[in-house]
């Protein structure tokens, strides 16, 4: 098959492709899933290093499960989403017996902190208060605002009805909102903003 | 008028939107992934097996391998040393070489040539 129409392929089919010993495959799935898993990851647990085991394993995960993928009964996507935020869970509530400060371990500055200095304390700001959040709540609001995903979808990986996924939404939102207002003059936002 | 106690809905969105384009993958993740991938990859993984043990198989596994070992070990040693009861594969060569030379002669004289002038 020519290398343009295996691109076009959904994530369904290459699966089914992987499974089926086209490692190229492989490689397309990796660079589609790969960031989004990593990125909910990172912003679930507030930690670069531990959001990299997460998001291995997760794909780990997804390379097993491909011989016994049912094609059209989920999406890639959302499977994904939800074995990461189940590993996120497992994780945070690990550290939470050992009594590991989550957001002590916070700011995790990326490789361009130096270049975009108030851009980054911006996000630093904003995953201190993704942190501060209940577990669900924050996760909602990740796949919500960040990664863009519409409330069927969030509701079908959070295993919640519609309703339950605005709700919680919502009072993320305003939660981020007087969370992030304390640091309001530091971030460089004005009264206006 | 502004809620001083909360930041805006637009700054929010704002910081979202720089969230959703920030975070980059490691590049030795992206390798250990793929390397995962490979490692797994279900067909990859039978298709190995078969190319080691293919030949393996064809000859009937360790017992048709222990077979052909004891044929061949056998044959090799009536070959160098035959026991009694077997006739000599040596002895069966040389006389196929007289019979032969006979067959040969009676075969000249029928048409009347002279063998001792041939």
């Amino acid at each position: 098959m020519p290398r343009d129409s295996v691109e076009n392929l959904s994530e369904d089919a290459l699966l089914m492709r992987y499974a089926a010993g086209d490692r190229r495959a492989a490689a397309l799935l990796t660079e589609r899933c790969l960031p989004r898993v990593f990125r909910h990851a990172r912003r679930l647990l507030g930690d670069a290093a531990a959001a990299e085991d997460v998001a291995q394993e997760a794909m780990i995960r997804l390379w097993k499960i491909a011989p016994d993928w049912r094609s059209g009964e989920a999406q890639v996507g959302t499977w994904l989403y939800r074995v990461t935020a189940n590993l996120c869970t497992d994780m945070l509530r690990k550290r939470r017996m050992v009594g590991i400060d989550v957001i002590a371990q916070m700011p995790d500055p990326g490789p361009d902190a130096t270049e975009h200095l108030q851009s980054t304390a911006r996000q630093d700001a904003l995953q201190t208060a993704l942190n501060a959040l209940p577990d669900r709540q924050r996760e909602a609001v990740v796949l919500r605002h960040i990664e863009g995903l519409g409330n069927p979808e969030i509701a079908e990986i959070m295993d919640l009805s519609t309703r339950a996924v605005e709700s919680l939404t919502a009072r993320g939102r305003r939660a981020l909102q007087h969370l992030l207002a304390a640091q309001k003059e530091a971030l460089g936002y004005t009264d206006d903003g | 008028m502004t809620d001083k106690r909360k930041i805006t809905d637009q700054a929010l969105d704002d910081l979202f939107a720089d969230a959703s384009h920030q975070t980059q993958v490691p590049k030795t993740l992206s390798a250990r992934v793929l390397e995962d991938a490979e490692r797994l990859q279900p067909v990859r993984r039978k298709s190995q097996h078969r190319k080691s043990t293919g030949f393996f198989e064809m000859l009937g596994g360790w017992q048709g391998l222990g077979g052909l070992v004891a044929a061949g070990c056998t044959g090799l040693w009536i070959g160098v040393s035959p026991p009694a009861a077997v006739p000599d594969p040596a002895a069966w060569l040389g006389a196929s070489d007289v019979e032969s030379a006979q067959t040969e002669a009676v075969y000249e004289t029928a048409f009347g040539w002279d063998l001792e002038e041939g």
